[in-house]
């Protein structure tokens, strides 16, 4: 079936055509939602809303601009919206601490390029929750600061800001890493 | 530098995007069995062709402009047959109070009563007969039934004869009394009006005692909107900055200077209030109100985005307590002219800011420090007209100030805390 037949089934309130585009985006849409939400029961219940505000407004879809991303607005208001009502936008910046005295190694160069996906989300998933809205929306949905301002109702330049001291946190937590691995 | 943090955000994203993890088994159960209890799941029905429907009468435009125009025409009758009858009524009312005035409709009277006869009878012809020479002349006034059709003349014939002034004035006709028994007698058209205008300006007023106890329900805040209202871009706003600080932004969103790189149109809605409130007279020209207001406000701003487009809504409710002196300064007729002044102590009840991302509803939260109470002084100058019954309407033009306390959330009263208003309402008078 293609993306439009299953589309025009959702519409129509077949539930094959729903289960065909959940089967089709689910995987990805969690981990998108992972990305945002870091405890997972909690992440199942946006995802959950997620998909019911994709059926029940499938119908407002225009044609215009992909589908896929039509589907990741819904799931990133929706993960923003679970964040804003849990007030877990103002988790304090903790300072990661300082390396142990004689501490070896650290990481080199292209860490980020030598770390898997899954090792560098776990050291996301310990980043405020501020600085990994940030993270995502900019650098993952390639949103532009002026757009970030506008959804998370900051300025321009708080925008830029948090993330550049969000890639620095992350510089630091990635050292901090390496750092562990080696000393193991 | 620049792209090397290019880059960097590049392999992050890539990275980021490629992680991957699967949801919990039976997600797409749970989310079915949730589409089927909101009843979004059910299949929706083949269209049928489409028939026109038949438009019952009753909906019909032109049955609906009908029943508008018979309504409109009852309405001006009843105005007119009430003003017609509240003259009749006026007329009855003193002639109630003057039993000496007997009034048609509409007419002055022709004449003036001078003084009461005891019972209704019908009287004589006055004759008068001048003094002639001679033995003197009878003067009599006899009741018509006992009287001859031939007029009175002195008996004599020798005296007739012989009197050279003699004159004799009669009055063929009966001259009827009033109702009561009154004999009257015409007056000059000066003293009439001078009579009339006495009983305009002395008598009471035909609803009883001036001003009594009266209810109003009325709606406000129409007609004077200002148009909206230039402001920074609503992100950028210090207000609003401010707000999620104080809703728990925490470090993450603090307090920064509003930077005005570009700017929003936020149309701020003229408020709406809607009233019933309750007037005491203290004397004739004094009264005191007081009641309850709701009040409404709402703003609205649109912002397009590279990605999408944003529109902001922000409404505000209020539940307030009025409490004014009217002084009613003229009266004439129906209609009446006052003056008010008071205070108006408010609490906002409800509000809430939300952001629509391409029509779809984004977020939505409470403001803070709304739930200040707040207070409005008002002086307005109005006019109302009684109908019947008790009823009547009532306008109002006027002014508010309105005092906002420290850190309100913004709208309209915030940038316009001076304001005109009108006021439209009913109003009842208890007797």
């Amino acid at each position: 079936m293609t993306i439009e037949s299953i589309i025009e089934g959702c519409r129509k309130g077949d539930s094959e055509a729903r289960r065909e585009l959940y089967q089709m985006y689910a995987t990805a849409m969690f981990s998108l939602v992972r990305r945002y939400v870091k405890v997972r029961e909690a992440a199942e219940d946006v995802f959950h809303d997620g998909f019911v505000v994709v059926y029940t407004k499938i119908d407002e879809y225009s044609g215009r601009g992909s589908f896929e991303g039509w589907m990741r607005k819904i799931f990133v208001n929706a993960a923003l919206n679970y964040l804003r009502k849990e007030a877990r936008m103002d988790e304090v910046d903790e300072d990661v601490g300082d390396l142990p005295p004689g501490a070896a190694g650290g990481a080199p160069p292209d860490a980020l390029e030598q770390m898997s996906d899954k090792e560098l989300q776990g050291l996301i998933e310990r980043l405020p929750e501020g600085f990994r809205v940030i993270l995502n929306l900019h650098a993952v949905e390639g949103y532009p600061h002026t757009e970030i301002a506008k959804m998370l109702s900051i300025t321009e330049a708080t925008s830029r800001s948090q993330f550049l001291r969000a890639k620095k946190r992350l510089a630091e937590l990635m050292e901090r890493h390496y750092c562990e691995r080696a000393n193991r | 530098m620049k792209d090397i943090d290019d880059k960097y955000t590049k392999i992050l994203g890539e990275k980021l995007g490629q992680f991957r993890e699967e949801p919990p088994e039976g997600m797409f159960e749970r989310i079915e069995q949730t589409l089927l209890a909101s009843g979004a799941a059910a299949p929706k029905q083949a269209e049928e062709p489409v028939v026109a429907p038949v438009v019952p009468l009753w909906r019909r435009p032109l049955f609906k402009g009908a029943v508008a125009t018979l309504v409109a025409a009852s309405l001006a009758f009843g105005l007119f047959v009430g003003l017609k009858d509240r003259t009749a009524e006026v007329g009855v009312d003193i002639l109630a109070e003057n039993p000496n005035v007997l009034l048609t409709h509409n007419e002055q009277p022709e004449e003036i009563p001078v003084e009461n006869v005891e019972e209704e009878r019908e009287v004589a012809p006055i004759v008068t007969v001048a003094e002639s020479k001679g033995e003197g002349v009878l003067m009599a006034m006899v009741p018509l039934s006992e009287q001859s059709e031939e007029p009175l003349i002195a008996e004599s014939q020798e005296q007739e004869q012989q009197s050279e002034q003699t004159s004799v004035r009669k009055s063929r006709e009966p001259r009827k009394v009033s109702v009561k028994g009154e004999k009257r007698e015409r007056r000059s058209r000066e003293e009439l009006e001078e009579y009339w205008r006495k009983v305009i300006e002395e008598e009471p007023r035909e609803r009883g005692v001036a001003h009594p106890a009266e209810v109003a329900i009325y709606t406000a805040g129409l007609g004077l909107n200002r148009g909206d209202v230039q402001m920074n871009n609503l992100a950028h706003s210090q207000l609003l900055v401010n707000e999620q600080h104080q809703l728990g932004g925490g470090s993450y969103m603090g307090p920064m200077m509003a930077q005005q790189k570009k700017s929003t149109n936020l149309h701020h809605s003229m408020p709406l209030t809607l009233g019933v409130t309750v007037s005491y007279s203290l004397t004739d020209w004094l009264a005191v109100d007081s009641g309850l207001l709701y009040t409404s406000l709402s703003s609205s701003g649109e912002s397009p985005g590279e990605m999408s487009n944003y529109l902001l809504k922000r409404s505000m409710d209020y539940v307030g307590i009025p409490l004014a002196l009217s002084f009613y300064l003229f009266d004439f007729d129906r209609w009446s002219i006052y003056g008010r002044v008071g205070i108006t102590g408010e609490l906002c009840v409800s509000s809430n800011d939300k952001i629509y991302m391409d029509g779809a509803l984004s977020s939505e939260w409470q403001l803070s420090n709304q739930n200040t109470a707040s207070i409005s002084f008002d002086v307005a100058a109005g006019v109302s007209y009684a109908l019947w019954g008790g009823w009547g309407l009532f306008g109002e033009v006027g002014g508010s100030y309105w005092s906002a306390p420290e850190n309100y959330p913004e709208n309209y009263r915030t940038l316009h805390p001076l304001n005109l208003s009108t006021r439209f309402g009913v109003r009842f008078t208890f007797n």
